[in-house]
């Protein structure tokens, strides 16, 4: 590890370095507000985040001996984590102010994750990969059950823990597979031997398992089944993290393997996996969702439903070499990682102190209570379900036109289709705000300049994007 | 005047918009001047967009006005505007009608002026820019542009069942045009290699490209389908009288007026030139369709004792008319199917806002209920009169023009199809006759309506330029039809001679 090494890791480091802080600060203020640990995390990610975007121009320099890449990729990811763990603190931190449950340790483990995250986005070597994914787990087991006197919390946590823990086993297993065929656990090589003809039953079987691993975390289907009850019992801005950071991550982790891999496979059984996978997951999240009561459990699966989306890109990445399809799943994660915090940066607003206001039933009537509220939730909706011009629309664009390009037209109608049922549950949160009268106990707002920032900045990037897709395209192509 | 160096599409479409930005700027209590400044933006937009009118040179016939700037250039996606004499009729349409249902909306809008000012003005703008953009995709954003407001504007002002109309009519048409999105991309990749680089200018794709023929079906369902939903064609109309009845008036005179244009000007704009091999083969198709709209749509309306629903039918029997026109595939089916578009535009507005304000002042749209209407409330009954005769197609008024054009054309393109659209018009004489009959006619039994009032200066402010507009068509409709001829000819008519080229890329 040289000097170079150190510089070009700075924003890793800054964030351990802040994890680290937290918990020696905390040291000296036992039983007191954590509002300077929650300074010290905005601080810290702060400058993560411009010490990454300092970065953008070093190009692909491979760190500590070829283990981690610096390359474009990563920095664009990381930046994605970072804000996404910037608002990740915010919202957490009105939360835990009004559910009454400040620890220092909770911003310790959000920072810990997020570590691990921009691991996974810069990993070059399958192991590291693994380290990384158990840095942003393990934190995450703990974040879910971190309302340990909630029945559900626990469980959350529980459930989340037990199959996080065999989907690390799969991708261990599956790791050694890959090893097994290449002789080395880098991601060059083990693509440069795939190239050059190494067993393709065992590269085959290999990066199966790796799909499933990183299918769990992104929860698609059928390794989806732990994500409603998660994301309905985690604190809500873990909730949050959870559907966007981490869903990024493991997408990350897929397109790292898969760009390298991309029309490797000519008979195309991975490209029928990968399309199979994502035609369920979008079925089940955008059916599973229609029922709903629960807007948390209606985002959890919705946030399924998204990972379909996604994974008809990364099944279109398989097919075509190039970056089109990766620049789509990029775009489309960026756009969905604004969209859904803010969402959720809505649903922290009415959360009261006493009571918990998680049911659909108590959006009735907010046009009328909290018209800005109700307009930017508005906004949140239409962008997810992709009416244009917001981001999410050129999201969904983006990805149906890869689709297409990589011969995958029927996946594309799917897609588009499915997304039509989606529009039911989204405008039904938009019917409730705008055409319902209100509850007679609908919660009293407090105003939380936090929340607001949340908020405004989504909704600013969701018309940016919606509006200017062209400056992240330009952004998108000088990674290759 | 001069209008080369001003940009004034951009103009027309975006006023609207900008309009919507300043009333929500106006704190929601003041609803006078709410409603004062859409209004001006409104008349404003009109007279701006009149210059159109009189400045396209129709004898060149081409595309007019062009802007174009670049936007998603990787995907050759730009900003580009321009209107021919297909296009500027519509245009002026929508900026004509527009006043007029934000003038009728005093009478019935009287919760949240401001939102409903807000989501017209947006609406606006979405209609004008789908008829000004030249560009596929460009056209598709303002296509979805016009959905969310016409979504809230059912679902907050409407009727007692406004939550089902609403989410119906965004779910129908959604589905249609997010196929028609697919078709999209896969058209401008499709013709990527043909033009040098991806675009999704229309004209470039139409003068570079020629589509094969597997190709060509494909995306002319995916596109014809957007359009038949929107239009609707039978048997995708269910959604159509739902929205009709629920909404407010305004929503319905918009959605008549304009909106299923939207459909129509989409099959004249880009199915036919586009698709011409599929086009032929699904004529008898389409034709088919059209013929039992007009009568299915005439018997609908002929069993119905609701007014509201009674329109809302025979609309249905009225675009059948206007597709029968369209894929007769002729210049006079076009134009007459153009031309009929403005009338039933007119004549369908003008008979919503006529409902609408008798059912201001009863409360009920029932036939029933009236009856006798005719010495109660003469200016009432006139109107009424007029407007129903220009729908059945009384000579001298406009809807004659335009139904014998298309009949003509039917026959010339295929004489069996002109049997359905005569009896549609005698059926359509016969319900909408048996309907003022029913309702003006007669002794005045009912003693609820003795006392009503017959219509103020507001409510023929709106309806008394329909109503010239009406005889003026009607007089002289080479006015319009010279304005949108020749472009008929260079823009639509001239790609049916490439039904033999895809044949032949086919086989190579």
């Amino acid at each position: 590890m040289t000097a170079d090494d150190l510089r070009l890791m700075e924003p890793l480091l800054a964030v351990a370095a802040t994890a680290l802080l937290v918990l020696l600060v905390d040291f000296f203020q036992v039983g007191r507000s954590k509002n300077f640990a929650f300074g010290l995390c905005l601080l810290g990610l702060t400058y993560a985040l411009v010490r990454n975007i300092g970065l953008w121009n070093s190009d692909a320099a491979p760190l500590c001996g070829g283990l981690l890449k610096l390359d474009r990729l990563g920095t664009g990811f990381n930046a994605v984590f970072l804000v996404a763990g910037l608002f990740a603190v915010m919202l957490s931190w009105t939360y835990m102010k009004r559910t009454g449950t400040i620890l220092a340790e909770y911003y310790l483990l959000l920072l810990t994750a997020v570590m691990g995250m921009m691991v996974m986005a810069q990993a070059d070597d399958l192991f590291i990969l693994f380290i990384g994914i158990e840095l942003l787990s393990i934190p995450l087991y703990v974040l879910a059950a971190f309302l340990r006197h909630r029945k559900q919390s626990v469980e959350a946590g529980m459930k989340y823990f037990l199959l996080g823990a065999f989907s690390s086993c799969i991708l261990v297993y599956g790791i050694a597979l890959l090893y097994g065929a290449a002789g080395s656990t880098g991601i060059t090589e083990v693509v440069a031997a795939a190239k050059s003809g190494a067993d393709p039953f065992l590269i085959k079987a290999g990066l199966g398992l790796f799909i499933v691993a990183l299918g769990f975390k992104v929860a698609a289907v059928p390794f989806h089944m732990w994500a409603p009850d998660v994301y309905e019992g985690s604190p809500t801005p873990i909730t949050a993290f959870m559907a966007t950071a981490v869903k990024a991550a493991g997408f990350a982790a897929l397109i790292r393997v898969f760009t390298g891999l991309s029309g490797l496979f000519g008979d195309g059984t991975v490209t029928h996996c990968l399309a199979l996978i994502a035609v369920a997951t979008m079925i089940v999240g955008n059916l599973g969702a229609l029922p709903q009561t629960n807007i948390k459990r209606m985002l959890a699966f919705s946030s399924i439903a998204h990972a379909g989306y996604i994974m008809v890109g990364v099944a279109a990445l398989s097919v075509n070499p190039g970056f089109q399809a990766a620049e789509a799943v990029i775009f489309y994660l960026a756009a969905y990682t604004f969209t859904n915090l803010g969402a959720f940066a809505v649903v922290i607003f009415l959360i009261g102190k006493k009571k918990e206001y998680n049911e659909i039933d108590d959006y009735k009537g907010l046009a009328l209570r909290n018209p800005i509220l109700a307009l930017s939730m508005a906004i949140f909706m239409f962008t997810l379900t992709g009416i244009p011009p917001t981001a999410g629309f050129f999201g969904k664009f983006f990805l149906f036109k890869a689709a297409v390009d990589a011969d995958l037209i029927w996946l594309a109608v799917a897609g588009v289709l499915l997304s039509v049922v989606s529009v039911y549950y989204y405008v039904r949160v938009v019917a409730y705000m705008y055409l319902k009268p209100s509850n007679e106990d609908a919660p009293g707002m407090e105003q939380c300049p936090w929340l607001a920032a949340v908020s405004l900045v989504s909704v600013a990037a969701v018309f940016f994007l919606g509006i200017f897709p062209q400056f992240v395209l330009n952004v998108l192509d000088s990674i290759i | 005047m001069d209008l080369s160096g001003i940009p004034v599409l951009s103009i027309v479409a975006f006023l609207p918009f900008i309009g919507a930005v300043l009333v929500a700027l106006i704190p929601g209590k003041k609803e006078g001047a709410i409603r004062g400044l859409s209004m001006a933006i409104g008349v404003v937009t009109f007279l701006i967009s009149l210059p159109l009118f009189f400045q396209y040179d129709s004898v060149a016939g081409d595309m007019q006005f062009e802007e174009s700037h670049t936007w998603i250039p990787s995907m050759g996606i730009a900003y580009r505007l321009g209107i021919d004499g297909i296009s500027m009729l519509l245009v002026l349409l929508t900026t004509f009608l527009s006043p007029i249902v934000l003038l009728s909306s005093y009478g019935h809008i009287k919760e949240r002026v401001k939102e409903f000012n807000i989501l017209y003005l947006v609406m606006e703008t979405g209609m004008i820019g789908v008829f000004v953009s030249t560009d596929l995709f460009l056209f598709y954003i303002f296509w979805e542009l016009t959905l969310i407001p016409l979504y809230f504007i059912v679902g907050i002002w409407g009727g007692p069942r406004r939550l089902y109309a609403a989410i119906k009519f965004f779910l129908y048409t959604l589905v249609g045009s997010l196929l028609m999105l697919v078709g999209i991309i896969y058209l401008i990749l499709l013709t990527r290699d043909q033009c040098g680089a991806p675009t999704a200018n229309l004209f470039g794709i139409l003068q570079n490209a020629a589509i094969p023929e597997t190709a060509q079906m494909w995306l002319f369902a995916a596109f014809a389908l957007a359009f038949a939903i929107k239009i609707p064609i039978f048997p995708f109309h269910t959604w159509l009288p739902d929205a009709h009845v629920e909404a407010p008036t305004a929503g319905s005179v918009v959605l008549a007026g304009v909106l299923l244009k939207l459909g129509t000007y989409g099959l004249i704009r880009f199915c036919l030139p586009l698709f011409p091999w599929a086009v032929n083969e699904f004529t008898p198709l389409l034709m088919g369709l059209a013929a039992i709209g007009i009568i299915y749509g005439a018997f609908l309306a002929w069993a119905q004792d609701d007014l509201k629903k009674l329109v809302a039918y025979s609309s249905i029997s009225h675009m059948g008319f206007i597709v029968l026109g369209i894929f007769a595939w002729n210049l006079r089916g076009l134009q007459g199917g153009l031309l009929q578009s403005i009338n039933h535009g007119l004549s369908t507005g003008a008979l919503f806002l006529l409902v609408g304000m008798i059912y201001d002042r009863r409360h009920v749209r029932m036939i029933k209920d009236f009856g006798g209407l005719g010495k109660i409330i003469p200016v009432f009954s006139t109107m009424l009169i007029i407007v129903t005769l220009s729908s059945i197609g009384l000579p001298g008024l406009n809807g004659f023009v335009g139904e014998i054009l298309i009949v003509q054309g039917t026959f010339e393109a295929n004489w069996m199809f002109a049997i359905p659209a005569a009896l549609g018009i005698l059926f359509g004489a016969i319900y909408m006759l048996s309907m003022v009959r029913r309702t003006l006619m007669g002794p005045a039994e009912n003693p609820e309506n003795k006392d009503l009032k017959d219509l103020d200066k507001r409510e023929l402010c709106c309806l008394l330029p329909i109503v010239i507009l009406i005889f003026v068509i009607g007089f002289f409709p080479g006015i319009f039809l010279e304005k949108s001829e020749n472009s008929m000819k260079n823009n639509v008519l001239e790609y049916r001679d490439r039904i033999h080229i895809s044949q032949e890329i086919s086989q190579e």
